[in-house]
């Protein structure tokens, strides 16, 4: 009786790893899955651009300017010639690049504000009124200057987007620390690392990073 | 509580001081000479030293600075150097399009977003609460300017319904000021609709599992008293952060839907500026947006205290 038992829950559980079982869960849930399949396309087609298409992204044909999509261009070519199927490949390896970057970078260093804002009073006065100064300087103005100040780079692109983008993370975090800081759940935590690194992680990261 | 109000409108003068000396000095780091600019290609270099020393950029920095902060304690933002017109003045001109567009972005985002959060984490897991979040990470990953010349051909150049472009101001016709508004205030909405929506679907996912929430079941009160009164009010913290974050941003400008819509706002003012290189407007315009993020978000941080009275001050 009770092996038959074991080998039913066995049964399922080796099921659900099958592929049968994997496609009935994704179907109940599309959207990651969706997602996820964009994201590895995109991450792909970036990676294995050089062998996607034919072109360089930097040669010009001046003969084939400003062509609309077709068959040799699938995207069309621009003012240069070059083609836009082939720019938008490559693109894509910086834009995911300063993408990722700048979501990972914002969120922690948002986060690290926003929490010790949301708890020290003292902290709180400071933090947040460098945040408003901050969030009022333009990024195109803080790109600028930083291109200038070093050679231009990824870098300094991640740097000049992630700044304007922390005030909004901090905010966002301090807001929910301050809400349930003055709920039990934290004053139960009397050692001060304990419900810091505690709460810090339980409680008020899953709300900020679904964002 | 009054203590802290009139601290933090004190606050407001060192963080305008602090961004003052930032974007002075940014100016000057970025390369670009206005004098060049104004000069043309075909000047020689005495002609542009001539204009430098005209506009004071000759002088050394720290004079520089001290000059420009002379100035604005008088009241006095300077002049911009290519139209030759007071910046506050030019300013002033940018604030009705661009609070007329924050505002009606914001209420149409709020109206549209909050109850669709709710709903969508009161069906959290269902296709409804599939389809609501499907859509807002449509509405947030499609370009302004492509919801934006979308709307104009389907609804000014097919139907002919709304003007293409444009901005009136409310004294001179009101009819023509909401009618141009529409569309703007539309393809900007939706992106903060989409934000506003997530959080609030987030927040309310997490109160809705509390243990208060499942005793006002229990009571025996009615589902929307549940989920308005007892969920979202005790949600509505981070909600509220989000929707004064948003305002904040959009008063500060939005380039892309100004442009689009031809909306003499400040945030073209902005980049217009920058583009330039017409330092005192850039300073000036930074000044006053830095100001008004300090108000914005004490005001954000009092009504914090409204809706969740353990908050206090």
């Amino acid at each position: 009786m009770a092996s038959t038992d074991i080998t039913a829950a066995a049964a399922i559980v080796l099921r659900s790893r099958t592929a049968t079982g994997l496609l009935r869960r994704a179907a109940r849930r599309p959207l990651p899955v969706l997602g996820s399949a964009l994201l590895i396309v995109l991450i792909l087609s970036a990676l294995l651009a050089p062998w996607l298409t034919p072109y360089d992204p930097f040669e010009m044909n001046v003969v084939d300017r400003l062509l609309p999509p077709n068959e040799t261009y699938w995207f069309g070519t621009d003012a240069y010639g070059r083609d836009i199927f082939t720019r938008t490949l490559y693109g894509g390896r910086v834009s995911l690049v300063i993408g990722a970057a700048v979501a990972v970078a914002s969120t922690v260093v948002g986060l690290l504000i926003g929490v010790i804002a949301g708890y020290f009073r003292t902290a709180d006065a400071i933090l947040m009124r460098v945040m408003d100064g901050l969030m009022a300087i333009p990024g195109i103005l803080l790109a600028i200057a930083l291109m200038s100040l070093t050679l231009a780079s990824v870098w300094i692109v991640i740097m000049a987007i992630t700044i304007p983008e922390v005030p909004r993370v901090a905010r966002l975090v301090r807001s929910v620390v301050l809400s349930c800081a003055s709920r039990s759940i934290s004053r139960q935590r009397v050692p001060w690392v304990r419900g810091f690194r505690g709460s810090c992680c339980a409680t008020y990261c899953p709300t900020p990073l679904r964002r | 509580m009054w203590y802290y109000v009139t601290k933090r409108i004190l606050a407001t003068l060192p963080v305008m001081g602090v961004v003052a000396v930032i974007v002075f000095l940014l100016l000057r780091l970025s390369p670009g000479d206005p004098a060049a600019i104004i000069a043309g290609d075909d000047a020689t270099s005495e002609d542009i030293a001539k204009i430098r020393e005209h506009l004071g950029l000759d002088r050394p920095l720290l004079t520089q600075f001290v000059r420009w902060l002379g100035q604005l304690a008088t009241g006095d933002f300077g002049n911009s150097i290519y139209l030759e017109r007071p910046v506050l003045g030019l300013i002033m001109e940018r604030v009705e399009p661009t609070l007329a567009l924050s505002v009606t972005t914001i209420i149409f985002a709020v109206v549209l977003a909050v109850p669709i959060g709710v709903l969508a984490a009161w069906r959290a897991g269902t296709w409804i609460d599939q389809t609501i979040m499907a859509l807002s990470v449509l509405a947030f990953s499609v370009p302004v300017f492509l919801i934006g010349y979308g709307l104009v051909i389907g609804f000014s150049l097919t139907l002919e319904l709304l003007p293409v472009q444009g901005f009136v101001s409310l004294a001179e016709d009101p009819g023509a000021f909401f009618r141009h508004l529409v569309l703007p205030t539309v393809a900007l909405g939706l992106v903060y609709t989409a934000l506003i929506a997530r959080i609030t679907r987030a927040t309310m996912l997490e109160t809705l599992n509390e243990d208060f929430i499942r005793t006002a079941r229990a009571k025996g009160l009615g589902e929307p008293r549940v989920l308005i009164l007892h969920a979202l009010k005790n949600a509505s913290v981070p909600i509220v952060t989000t929707i004064g974050t948003g305002l904040a941003l959009l008063i500060g400008g939005v380039v892309v839907t100004e442009s689009v819509f031809a909306v003499p706002g400040i945030g073209r003012l902005t980049i217009d500026a920058v583009m330039q290189r017409d330092y005192p407007v850039i300073q000036g315009v930074i000044l006053v947006v830095a100001g008004v993020y300090v108000l914005v978000n004490l005001l954000i941080d009092l009504t914090y205290s409204l809706l969740d009275p353990r908050i206090r001050y």
